[in-house]
């Protein structure tokens, strides 16, 4: 579980990124974290993890204050960050060097989504193509089993194969204990997956909606014209007319059109 | 289960254990070439014809400390994971406390690194003797190379256990400020903390000439006066000054590193 209370944080010579920032996230859930570049969701997925300190505010996950760095508290959380590095060594050598480091950690797991994302533990990391090593890292991530994972761009560098079976993977591999926190610009790649969005702008949220709940209030469609009384809330041209999202009155529910759904928030429509 | 949150032995051996499986080609290649390198060193330096000087206390004495600056680099390129951001995210997220990570480099690169130092160094210098004696042995009147002994290093100050122990103190000092300073840079860490360390002793000594200045306002440039007296046996108060740099700034050397290596952010 996140618990973010009155956070406060900018970088050095910088205007504040987060000012009285709260957010509470629960277990059992994928979050999509969504905002534009500089709305501070990588600088708050490292506060998560412990890796940068706020000046002010509380920060508990799992109970922890992350930046204590506590072992028990590193030991059930796992960031994957966009960018990412390796030890010139095999994939069989890293996962016994760094296994043993997480107490839940699931060999059987890790092996199932080796044969999904066709890695080889016999190859050496280093000469892995990005992709590979991504899949790599997402796949140690899942088989840790900790109960916070922070995903930073999962999907950027994934081929479209990959992409799907991120998602199955994902969908197939966590618990209800876990709480699994992507942040992403790729949306379409997570709009399936995830059943809680936030979305941050200018160190603020400016949206927390459970993905049921979104679904029960708004409605998705493409349509050839717009007419008068369609009461849209937002519509964005495309090949076949328009893509419209209108509010859900008397209708069956449709799916999520994200991209289109985080422009309406971000123009201020919804 | 929740362990210890501070230290826990069972994490420290599984952080050792990830570091030797992470970096033991490296290690070995590091001790393949110490044992090559001291061994040149130690070879080049003794006598193999006829009329050069003998080798001795001195020589073994010069050489030994030479070769320190080889151990300082391997305790100056302690936390490798610190030298960029992906790898620092990484070795800050492992699940180990910021303790038992800053204990595991100290027992790596610190106490391991000068033991392997001294066996290396002693193996290094039978070896080489071995080897010059070769040469010597076809060589009438050939000079004399002794076999060498740990207590030559304190030959000249045997008598001296202040001045002795001082000795130590500045290497070991030195090492922990290699090891610690380290811990604030990123990039080229070694060469900053060798130029902090300059720095430091630069401005030591400026802010003694100001106080001489302020003190002794006769004081040309940058001379400094000081009113010396005798404190113990033939040592001063300049003498005894410098004993307690040396003696005691590790001590201060040691917590910075490791709160530094806490408070670190990415």
């Amino acid at each position: 579980m996140i618990k973010i209370k009155n956070l406060s944080f900018y970088y050095k010579r910088k205007s504040p990124l987060f000012n009285n920032f709260s957010l509470e996230l629960e277990n059992g859930r994928i979050v999509g974290l969504l905002g534009k570049n500089g709305a501070g969701k990588s600088t708050l997925l490292s506060v998560i993890a412990g890796l940068i300190q706020p000046q002010s505010g509380d920060v508990h996950v799992n109970s922890y204050t992350p930046f204590s760095r506590n072992p028990n508290f590193l030991a059930d959380i796992y960031m994957v960050p966009e960018e990412f590095s390796f030890p010139h060594v095999s994939i069989s050598t890293y996962i016994k060097a760094f296994s043993p480091l997480y107490p839940s950690f699931d060999h059987e797991k890790l092996k199932t989504i080796f044969t999904e994302f066709e890695i080889e533990p016999s190859s050496n990391l280093n000469k892995l193509s990005h992709g590979q090593r991504k899949k790599f890292l997402i796949a140690f991530a899942l088989a840790t089993n900790c109960k916070v994972l922070v995903l930073d761009e999962p999907t950027n560098g994934l081929d479209i194969p990959s992409k799907s079976q991120f998602r199955k993977i994902l969908v197939s591999s966590v618990t209800d204990e876990q709480l699994i926190l992507i942040s992403t610009h790729q949306v379409k790649d997570i709009d399936t997956i995830i059943d809680k969005i936030v979305v941050i702008d200018e160190g603020a949220i400016i949206y927390n909606e459970n993905v049921d709940e979104i679904t029960r209030k708004l409605y998705f469609e493409t349509v050839t014209s717009i007419q008068a009384n369609d009461h849209v809330l937002y519509s964005e041209k495309c090949p076949l007319g328009y893509r419209i999202v209108k509010p859900a009155i008397n209708t069956t529910e449709s799916g999520i059109d994200l991209e289109l759904l985080f422009n309406a928030i971000i123009n201020k429509t919804i | 289960m929740k362990s210890n949150g501070f230290f826990s032995f069972s994490r420290f051996y599984l952080l050792l254990r990830n570091d030797m499986l992470l970096n033991y080609k490296k290690y070995i290649f590091t001790i393949v070439g110490a044992i090559i390198l001291g061994y040149i060193i130690l070879y080049i330096q003794m006598p193999t014809r006829q009329y050069q000087s003998n080798f001795g206390e001195i020589n073994y004495t010069i050489t030994f400390t030479t070769c320190l600056i080889g151990l300082g680099a391997f305790i100056g390129l302690s936390f490798p994971a610190l030298s960029s951001k992906t790898t620092t995210m990484n070795y800050l997220l492992m699940p180990s406390s910021s303790f038992e990570k800053f204990a595991s480099q100290f027992l790596i690169r610190v106490i391991i690194g000068t033991f392997m130092f001294f066996i290396i160094f002693w193996l290094d210098a039978y070896l080489a003797r071995a080897t010059a004696l070769i040469s010597l042995s076809k060589i009438e009147h050939a000079p004399q190379i002794k076999v060498f002994e740990f207590s030559y290093l304190f030959t000249s100050t045997k008598n001296e256990p202040l001045i002795t122990a001082a000795i130590v103190a500045f290497f070991v000092s030195a090492g922990i400020f290699l090891f610690s300073v380290r811990i604030f840079f990123k990039k080229l860490a070694m060469i900053k903390t060798g130029i902090a360390l300059a720095a430091l002793i630069v401005s030591v000594a400026i802010l003694v000439v100001a106080f001489a200045h302020i003190f002794y306002p006769g004081t040309d440039g940058m001379d400094f006066e000081i009113t010396t007296y005798k404190i113990y046996k033939t040592y001063d108060n300049r003498d005894i000054w410098l004993f307690s740099m040396f003696y005691f700034s590790w001590i201060f050397f040691l917590p910075l590193g490791y709160f530094k290596l806490k408070e670190k952010q990415v």
